[in-house]
C-alpha cells in the first residue's frame, strides 16, 4: 500500500476544497474511492465479489453454492471459485448531525465538519457498494433523525446519497439513547462507522459504545477535528456561546494559549482509550486532510479487521 | 410638591425601561459561537464590560413619549395638590332623609342625624314618593333649620330602585360642574322597598353616597286589607295578641271587637253586610294598638254606590240594534230593549223626544248615540246638533285614526285598523271633543258634557252599508269601555298614598276631609296625574257625575308595614359599590341611563401600554431564548 501524499496531482484533486466544488455527492464518492484505490495493489483478501481470482480445492465446510460444477464434470474434481475484494460486510454509517457539526461557524475552513463528514460517509458507502456489500445510514442528533438499514440494492444506495445531501445540522446530541436505538435496529453483525466531533466526556462515550460492542458489532469511530478546533478559538474572543446548549462562557485568552491544546490532546487520547476499551476502533480525522488519505486509513483498518 | 406624587415617580421608573433596553455591550464582547464549550474553562476573574447605548435617537423618541404620558397622568395629581394647598377641601353635602311612612318609628333619630349633617354648604331633600327639595344648597344655618322644620314623615313610600340616580340629578343641579359633593342618605332601608336586582340600588349614581342606616323596631301590627266583606289584621315580627278593632261606616261605629292575632300571623274579621245606596259608603277600620308604626293601624275603603245609572244607547234603525244587542250581551249588560218602564217620560213627538233627551242629559243621563238615516235627513247630528256640512257620499272605505291619545276611553282599545267606514255625516267640529277621526279628517266620534250628563256620538250608523265597525272585534270592547266610561266607573275608588292617578277628562275635584280642594286646574281636567300624600277618604266631585257622592280611599302602602331592614351585608355591598365614585370627576350619564366613562384616561392608558410594550417587543426581549447555563454578567 502506498502512502498518501498531498503533492501528488491526483491527490490534490481529492482535497476537501476541490471536492466541495462537486455538486453531486455520488460523483464525489466515486472520485474519492476510485482515486484512492486506483494504483493500489489488489487486495490479497479473497472474498465473494464478482471479480474471479482462482480455483481452490473444495474443503469440507465450504459453501456448496461456489463449487464450479463444470470443472467437476470435466475433471471429476470439486473446486470452488474465489473472488477478489469481497468482504461480505454490512456497513452502517452513523453520522452526527448535531449543531456542533454545522457549517458557518466563524473562523471555520471551507468545509464544515458536516460537509466533510458527508464526503466521508458517501465514500464509505460507495466503497461498500463497489464491493457488493450492503450499506446503511443513520443520521442522529438528540434522537435518530433518519435510519436506513443496510442494503446492497443500487437504488437504495443512491437514496442514501440523497439523504446525505439533504442532511442539515441542528440540536444537541444524546449519545446513550441514540446508540442504544441504533443497536436495537440493526440486525446481524455489522460494521458501524460513527462519524462525529465527539464533544462529550470520554467515560460517558465509552459507556455508550459498549452497548454496541456487546451485540457483536464492529465499531469504527471517526473523530472529526477542524483546524480551528485544533488551534483553539481566536485569542481576541473572550465570550463564547455553545451552539448546542447556548451556554455562554467568558474565557481567558491566556488560558486558551497555554492550556487548551493540552486539554485537547488529553481529550483525544482519552477518547481513543474509551473507544478501544469498548471494543471499537478509533481514527482521528482532520477536516483539512485530503479524503483519500482518510480513505487509506480506513482501508488499512479494514485490512487489519476484515 | 407634585414632584413627590406617585404618578411622577412612577414615570421616572418607566423612563428607565427604554434606557435599559437600549444599552448593550461593546461590539468586541459579542458572544462567539463555538461547537462546544467542553474543552474550555471559565476565566478566573470576571471581566468588566463597557456598555454603550445604541439607537440613541430612537431612545430619545421613546423617552419623550413616556415623559408626555407621565405628565398627562400626573396632571390630575398636580391639580389635586394645588387645590389642596390653596384651600381646604370644601365638599358640599346633599342630605336626603327618607320620609316614608315606615320612618315614623325612627323619625327622631333621622332628624338628629340630618341636623348633624346640615353643616357648611348643604341642602336638604325629603324622599317620599317624590323628591322634595326643602332647602337649596346654602351655608345659612337658618335656612337649614327652616328645612328641618318642614321635614315631616309622610304616608308615602319611596322605592330605592333608581333613587340614587334621581338624587344625582338633583345634586348636579345644585352645584357647579366639578364641585365636590357628597350625598348622605338617612333611611331605615326597608327590605320591602329594595329592587329585585342589586343594580337598581346604584343605577344612575354619579356622586359619592354615604348611607346612614337607622335601626327600627321590627314588630308591627297593621291592617292588611279592608273591603266590604272583611277586615284582615296582620302582625309582622309580633307576638300573639288580642287587638281591639273599631270599624266605622260613614263616621258611624259599625263594629267594635277584639281580634286575636297569632304570633307573626294574620286574622280575618268578617263584616256585617252593608247595602250600598245612592252614595258611596266610607269604611274606616282602626286598630287600637301601640306599635312601631301607627299610620298603618288605620284602613280606609269605599263601598261604591249601587249601580243605578243607566246609559241610553240610541240607534235609529233595527239594523244597528242587532250589533248593539250582540255587544251588550257579550259584555254582560242587560238591555231594556222595548221595555221603557224604567224611564219616567216617554215622548213620542220628535221635538218632545229631543227635548226630553236634553233634559235627561242635563240631569246626569248618559247616552251612546249612533247616527243614521234620520240624522242625514235632518242634516243635524243627534243630541249635539252639529250641522251636516256636506252631502253624505259613499266611499270605498276610510280608516279610523285616534285624535285624542290621552283619552281614557281610547287607551284601552286597539284594532281600529280593520275598521272601514263607507258613509258618515260630515259635521262641523264645534260642539264636542273629537276622539276619533276618519282619514279625511272629519270627526267620527265626539264627546260632550251636557249639564251633568255626558254623551258620545258617532257620525255613522252601524248598518253594513255605512261601516263594518259593528262586525269587528273592537266594537264589543268599544261598547264595554264606553258604557263603563259613561257610567263613571272609571273614577278611582282606591289608591296608595303617593300613587299617581289620572282622573277622567272633564272637571273633577278632590275635596279633603277639611273641605279644601286638592287639585290644580290641569289635574282636575284629567291632563296631569294626581298624587295624594295622606291617607283617608277624599270626596270626588265631578260636574258630570251628579248622581251621588263619590269617594276615594287612600291607604298607606303595606310595603311600609314590613319594618325589616336590608341585611348589613347587603348594605355594606351597596356602600362599597358607591364608595368608588369620584366626587370631583362625576361620571357622565347618558339619557338612557347607561354610563359613559370619560374616554381620555383610557386612551392615555392604552398609549402608555403601547409605549411600554413597543420597545420590549421591538428589542426582542420576550423572544430571546433564556440561556440554559450561566448568564452573561
Amino acid at each position: 500500500m502506498r502512502s498518501a501524499g498531498r503533492d501528488h496531482p491526483r491527490e490534490r484533486l481529492l482535497t476537501p476544497e476541490v471536492l466541495a466544488g462537486l455538486a453531486n455527492l455520488e460523483l464525489v464518492a466515486r472520485a474519492v474511492v476510485d482515486g484512492s484505490i486506483a494504483g493500489l495493489h489488489r487486495s490479497t483478501d479473497f472474498g465473494f465479489s464478482q471479480e474471479f481470482a482462482e480455483y481452490r480445492l473444495y474443503n469440507p465446510g465450504d459453501d456448496l453454492r461456489y463449487i464450479d460444477w463444470n470443472v467437476f464434470a470435466r475433471t471429476d474434481r470439486t473446486y470452488v471459485k474465489r473472488f477478489y475484494g469481497s468482504t461480505s460486510t454490512r456497513l452502517l454509517v452513523m453520522l452526527d448531525v448535531s449543531a456542533s457539526m454545522q457549517p458557518g461557524l466563524p473562523g471555520s475552513a471551507v468545509l464544515s465538519k458536516l460537509a466533510y463528514a458527508r464526503f466521508v460517509a458517501a465514500a464509505l458507502i460507495h466503497l461498500a457498494h463497489r464491493q457488493h456489500d450492503a450499506a446503511g445510514l443513520m443520521l442522529f442528533d438528540d434522537s435518530v433523525r433518519e435510519f436506513h438499514p443496510p442494503s446492497a440494492r443500487a437504488l437504495e444506495i443512491r437514496h442514501l446519497y440523497h439523504v446525505l445531501d439533504k442532511a442539515e445540522a441542528g440540536g444537541a446530541t444524546r449519545w446513550s439513547e441514540v446508540l442504544q436505538q441504533a443497536g436495537a435496529r440493526i440486525r446481524g453483525r455489522s460494521l458501524m462507522v460513527l462519524i462525529s466531533d465527539c464533544y462529550l466526556p470520554p467515560e460517558a462515550f465509552g459507556r455508550a459504545l459498549k452497548q454496541l460492542g456487546v451485540r457483536g458489532h464492529d465499531l469504527l469511530v471517526l473523530h472529526l477535528l477542524t483546524p480551528e478546533e485544533k488551534q483553539g478559538p481566536a485569542a481576541g474572543v473572550v465570550t463564547l456561546e455553545d451552539v448546542e446548549s447556548h451556554q455562554r462562557l467568558d474565557v481567558d485568552a491566556l488560558d486558551l494559549e497555554t492550556n487548551y491544546r493540552q486539554r485537547l490532546a488529553d481529550h483525544l487520547q482519552a477518547m481513543r482509550r474509551a473507544v478501544l476499551a469498548s471494543g471499537g476502533h478509533y481514527l482521528q480525522v482532520d477536516t483539512d486532510q485530503p479524503l483519500n488519505s482518510m480513505l487509506h486509513q480506513y482501508l488499512t483498518f479494514r485490512a487489519r479487521h476484515p | 410638591m407634585f414632584l413627590a406624587s406617585a404618578g411622577f415617580l412612577t414615570a421616572l421608573v418607566l423612563l428607565a425601561l427604554p434606557w435599559w433596553l437600549h444599552r448593550r455591550e461593546s461590539a468586541s464582547t459579542t458572544p462567539q459561537p463555538v461547537a462546544s464549550l467542553y474543552l474550555l474553562r471559565e476565566a478566573s476573574e470576571p471581566r468588566a464590560r463597557r456598555r454603550v447605548l445604541r439607537y440613541r435617537w430612537l431612545l430619545l423618541l421613546r423617552a419623550a413619549l413616556l415623559s408626555v404620558l407621565a405628565i398627562a397622568f400626573a396632571q390630575p395629581v398636580l391639580e389635586r395638590f394645588i387645590s389642596s394647598d390653596s384651600a381646604p377641601a370644601a365638599v358640599s353635602r346633599l342630605v336626603v332623609v327618607d320620609v316614608s311612612a315606615s320612618m315614623t318609628a325612627v323619625w327622631d333619630q333621622a332628624r338628629v342625624q340630618a341636623e348633624d349633617l346640615l353643616t357648611g354648604r348643604a341642602a336638604l331633600v325629603g324622599a317620599g314618593a317624590r323628591l322634595e327639595l326643602l332647602t337649596q344648597m346654602t351655608e345659612d344655618p337658618a335656612a337649614h333649620q327652616a328645612g328641618l322644620r318642614d321635614l315631616a314623615v309622610s304616608a308615602e313610600s319611596v322605592s330605592f330602585d333608581g333613587l340614587l340616580g334621581r338624587l344625582s340629578s338633583i345634586a348636579d343641579s345644585l352645584v357647579e360642574v366639578g364641585e365636590p359633593l357628597e350625598v348622605h342618605l338617612i333611611s331605615d332601608f326597608q327590605a320591602s322597598r329594595a329592587p329585585e336586582r342589586f343594580n337598581g340600588l346604584i343605577a344612575g349614581a354619579t356622586r359619592p353616597v354615604v348611607l346612614h342606616p337607622l335601626n327600627s323596631r321590627s314588630g308591627n301590627w297593621f291592617i292588611e286589607s279592608l273591603n266590604a266583606d272583611n277586615l284582615i289584621v296582620r302582625g309582622l315580627g309580633t307576638a300573639a295578641a288580642d287587638l281591639p278593632v273599631q270599624i266605622f261606616a260613614d263616621d258611624e261605629l259599625l263594629l267594635a271587637r277584639d281580634v286575636t292575632v297569632a304570633a307573626d300571623g294574620r286574622t280575618a274579621l268578617p263584616l256585617p253586610r252593608i247595602e250600598a245606596g245612592r252614595h258611596d259608603i266610607r269604611l274606616t277600620a282602626r286598630l287600637a294598638v301601640d306599635d312601631a308604626l301607627s299610620a298603618d293601624n288605620v284602613g280606609f275603603y269605599v263601598i261604591p254606590q249601587a249601580s243605578e245609572q243607566r246609559v241610553t244607547v240610541l240607534a235609529d234603525v233595527a239594523a244597528q240594534q242587532v250589533y248593539v244587542d250582540a255587544a251588550l250581551a257579550a259584555i254582560g249588560w242587560e238591555s231594556a230593549g222595548d221595555d221603557l218602564s224604567g224611564y219616567p217620560v216617554i215622548a213620542l213627538d220628535p221635538r218632545a223626544a229631543a227635548e226630553a233627551l236634553g233634559n235627561y242629559l242635563e240631569n246626569g243621563g248618559r247616552a251612546l248615540v249612533f247616527s243614521g238615516n234620520n240624522a242625514r235627513s235632518a242634516r243635524r247630528l243627534p243630541v249635539l246638533e252639529n250641522p251636516v256640512v256636506a252631502s253624505v257620499a259613499p266611499s270605498t272605505g276610510q280608516r279610523i285614526r285616534i285624535a285624542d291619545q290621552n283619552h281614557p276611553l281610547l287607551q284601552a282599545l286597539s284594532g281600529w285598523e280593520d275598521v272601514l267606514v263607507y258613509q258618515h255625516l260630515p259635521v262641523s267640529e264645534p260642539g264636542g271633543r273629537v276622539l276619533l277621526r276618519l282619514d279625511d279628517g272629519s270627526p267620527f266620534l265626539l264627546e260632550r258634557e251636557t249639564g251633568r250628563g255626558r254623551v258620545l256620538v258617532f257620525t255613522t250608523s252601524l248598518a253594513p252599508d255605512w261601516t263594518n265597525l259593528g262586525a269587528m272585534p273592537v266594537f264589543v270592547n268599544l261598547v264595554a269601555v264606553a258604557l263603563e266610561y259613561l257610567n263613571e266607573a272609571m273614577l278611582p275608588v282606591e289608591a296608595i298614598a303617593g300613587q299617581r292617578l289620572m282622573l277622567p277628562p272633564g272637571n273633577t275635584q278632590i275635596i279633603a276631609a277639611d273641605g279644601s280642594r286638592m287639585l290644580t286646574l290641569q289635574q282636575s281636567q284629567g291632563l296631569e296625574p294626581v298624587s295624594i300624600a295622606t291617607p283617608g277618604h277624599f270626596e270626588l266631585r265631578s260636574t258630570a257625575g251628579g248622581q251621588g257622592r263619590r269617594y276615594l280611599a287612600v291607604n298607606v302602602s303595606t310595603l311600609e308595614s314590613a319594618l325589616t331592614s336590608l341585611p348589613p351585608a347587603q348594605l355594606d355591598r351597596w356602600q362599597s359599590a358607591l364608595a368608588g365614585i369620584d366626587s370631583a370627576s362625576p361620571v357622565a350619564q347618558t339619557v338612557d341611563g347607561r354610563f359613559d366613562l370619560p374616554l381620555a384616561p383610557w386612551l392615555l392608558l392604552v398609549l402608555l401600554l403601547v409605549a411600554l410594550l413597543e420597545p420590549i417587543v421591538a428589542n426582542g426581549i420576550p423572544f430571546r431564548a433564556a440561556p440554559a447555563g450561566r448568564a452573561v454578567r
